[in-house]
């Protein structure tokens, strides 16, 4: 359909990639028993999870019927665009979707093989921020900027793990040297404004880590640094997620960082995921058109003026889906077919795609 | 043109960004605030405290003591007064200063304890409204609006009728009606915080929520408080004097401007300085009040600091 250079579809654009979205980053040997498809036991299970926001303008189905697991130590990348509803999935994990307009219409979390959604509070609150931490998007909105951050960072400690007063401040310490803070006896009684971004988010990344959780959700834990900033913290959440074998969730746009980062990634388009593959095979050999329109879109290291692709069209209205395939409006191969809803089909034993014609395209 | 590179240095020099430096930044600031205090009208506070604190040793009379040989004494500098009763004796020979200075301490004492009471009432229910939002929200904004809708004279009259005049009373009657000021500035205020991502994290953390209310909320909104309870302090003495004029107040041999301001109403025509030396006193106080509050506010906005 003359899309056929969409998609890059050899190892040497794939490299290329690498190297413009990894900059300097040396990409780590990704552990290779994760990547092979359909092993490891999940460590969090989600089954057709919905959420709506029941809004004076009518209900926004921000997700809609989602589902996917996480396997031990993997790190699985969430990718979409604004308002696709991939920082709703995020929260709903940790159970602090936006009350009162939004609310979870169906499905199950199951972390650990106990559904988080049917637990009491009392039973989430001793998960959340115990075996399950969340690094938000602004680090600078995230600190309490009256309290010191050695009191912030040591909030987790006091809760979950009922330690002595005593004992706190060195626990403290220990967590702030994991983190590469400088000093960390003295920057222990700073404020948040005596932070830059960079220190302020790694405080936050380790208020997330002090409890050493089994689970990290990071919800585009870079977008608010600027670039040489985001490589160090990149590289921080990498080392770190390989030397605790912690398994992660990175919720991001930026398909470089999940090249880099991720084991497998899942594509969101308008609160449901299109295509869930191992980062190589979905970079490589992309199925879902939206998947190429994004991959089509990104610069490949040309010279000269080259006209970047774009997707033709918008995003529709959050409150009026389109019916079926919720890409049809816009995607080049659509057919009257896609006004219905396609299901999920394994293309390969790894790799699934929501599309009526992906054996075609 | 080029600057040397000592000079560079020595700017370098100044925002270090060592301990100590920034400590002594601190102290700078504070000084230079405290130096753009309003003198007047902390002098004015000032005189008020003292003679609160220090009534028995600055009076030079009892100003309970009756002495109708010498009732109605005008001040010194008119004719027939002298300098034993500077602003003059009342009906009953009591010395007129002497009972506005031991008048003070009643109007302290109500100034400051019913800003605290209202105040910490106020702020109390604010930051719960705001914080849990919903119903609780609905039944405590619903009853700010039915004490606004309600005259406090109406409901001060309803209270102390009930419990009987008195200065604990009193405090009583201006905290359960000064309250909802603090109530809707705070409700906003803790709103827009319980949105913000480090509560969030804060929750996510596993804090508990009565200490999300007094370790992250709380201080974060102190500020409005503390301004809002500098500005009520003249106002809490207004109603005071106001309550003591309606007879609701302080109980009677016990000097306090209000009561003074209604003592002194029938001898207004020939006998003036029984109710306009307390008057005076009650405006005074409230001004120097006003401007120490409308001070401290500007202080504490982050905007004016910027102007400044």
């Amino acid at each position: 359909m003359g899309n056929a250079d969409c998609g890059l579809r050899n190892e040497e654009t794939w490299n290329k990639t690498l190297v413009e979205y990894g900059g300097e980053l040396e990409m780590k040997t990704l552990n290779s028993e994760l990547q092979t498809p359909n092993s490891g036991d999940p460590i969090l299970e989600v089954k057709d999870l919905q959420i709506h926001f029941f809004t004076d303008r009518g209900v926004l189905r921000a997700v809609e019927g989602v589902d996917f697991s996480v396997r031990k130590q993997e790190v699985w990348g969430l990718v979409g665009e604004s308002a696709s509803g991939k920082s709703v999935i995020g929260q709903a994990l940790i159970g602090m979707v936006a009350k009162p307009a939004g609310r979870i219409v169906s499905g199950e979390v199951f972390f650990k093989g106990e559904d988080i959604l049917k637990m009491a509070p009392r039973e989430v609150e001793k998960i959340r921020g115990n075996q399950i931490a969340f690094i938000p998007q602004d680090p600078t909105t995230a600190l309490n900027p009256l309290l010191r951050i050695g009191f912030q960072i040591g909030e987790a400690f006091k809760y979950h793990r009922g330690m002595e007063a005593s004992n706190i401040p060195e626990e403290i310490v220990k967590v702030m040297g994991v983190v590469n803070i400088p000093s960390p006896e003295q920057r222990l009684n700073d404020y948040p404004h005596q932070l830059s971004g960079g220190l302020k988010q790694r405080v936050i990344i380790a208020t997330a880590l002090s409890c050493q959780p089994d689970l990290l959700i990071a919800d585009e834990p870079t977008s608010a640094l600027d670039v040489t900033i985001q490589i160090q913290i990149i590289k921080l959440i990498r080392e770190i997620q390989d030397r605790f074998q912690m398994t992660m969730i990175l919720i991001t746009h930026n398909l470089g960082l999940v090249a880099k980062m991720c084991h497998r990634v899942a594509v969101l388009y308008c609160g449901r995921i299109v295509e869930e593959a191992p980062v190589r095979g979905l970079f490589k050999d992309p199925k879902h058109p939206y998947t190429r329109g994004l991959l089509a879109s990104l610069p490949k290291g040309e010279k000269g003026n080259v006209e970047l692709y774009t997707i033709p069209g918008q995003l529709p209205n959050p409150l009026y889906h389109p019916p079926g395939c919720s890409f049809s409006p816009r995607c080049p191969h659509a057919l009257s077919k896609c006004q219905e809803i396609p299901p999920m089909e394994w293309s390969s034993e790894d790799h699934r795609v929501r599309c009526w014609r992906w054996k075609e395209i | 043109m080029r600057r040397g590179l000592g000079e560079l240095r020595k700017d370098l020099s100044i925002i270090d960004v060592g301990k100590g430096t920034a400590r002594d930044e601190r102290t700078l600031k504070l000084k230079k605030q405290f130096r753009r205090i309003p003198k007047a009208a902390a002098l004015i506070i000032l005189l008020l405290l003292v003679c609160a604190i220090f009534s028995p040793l600055i009076a030079p009379h009892d100003p309970i003591e009756q002495n109708l040989a010498n009732a109605l004494k005008p001040p010194f500098w008119q004719k027939g007064g002298s300098f034993a009763y500077l602003l003059g004796t009342d009906n009953l020979g009591r010395d007129i200063l002497s009972r506005i200075i031991y008048g003070a301490r009643i109007s302290v004492i109500v100034g400051f304890a019913g800003v605290l009471v209202s105040g910490i009432m106020g702020t109390f229910l604010g930051v719960v409204a705001g914080y849990f939002g919903g119903k609780i929200d609905l039944v405590i904004m619903r009853l700010t609006d039915i004490m606004l809708s309600l005259p406090y004279i109406l409901i001060a009259i309803a209270i102390i009728g009930a419990i009987g005049p008195g200065l604990t009373n009193i405090i009583i009657v201006l905290g359960i009606t000064q309250w909802v000021g603090y109530t809707r500035i705070i409700r906003f205020e803790a709103m827009s915080l319980s949105k913000s991502e480090f509560i969030e994290m804060a929750v996510i953390s596993g804090t508990r929520w009565w200490r999300i209310l007094l370790v992250h909320i709380l201080p974060n909104v102190l500020n409005s408080a503390v301004v809002l309870g500098t500005l009520d302090v003249g106002k809490m003495i207004i109603f005071e004097a106001a309550l003591s004029f309606l007879g609701l107040g302080v109980k009677p041999p016990t000097a306090s401007w209000g009561g003074m301001l209604a003592d002194g109403r029938v001898y207004l025509t020939f006998a003036w300085w029984l109710a306009t030396f307390p008057g005076i006193a009650i405006a005074i106080t409230v001004l120097g009040g006003n401007l120490l509050g409308d001070w401290l506010r500007d202080e504490l906005d982050p905007r004016h600091q910027l102007k400044a």
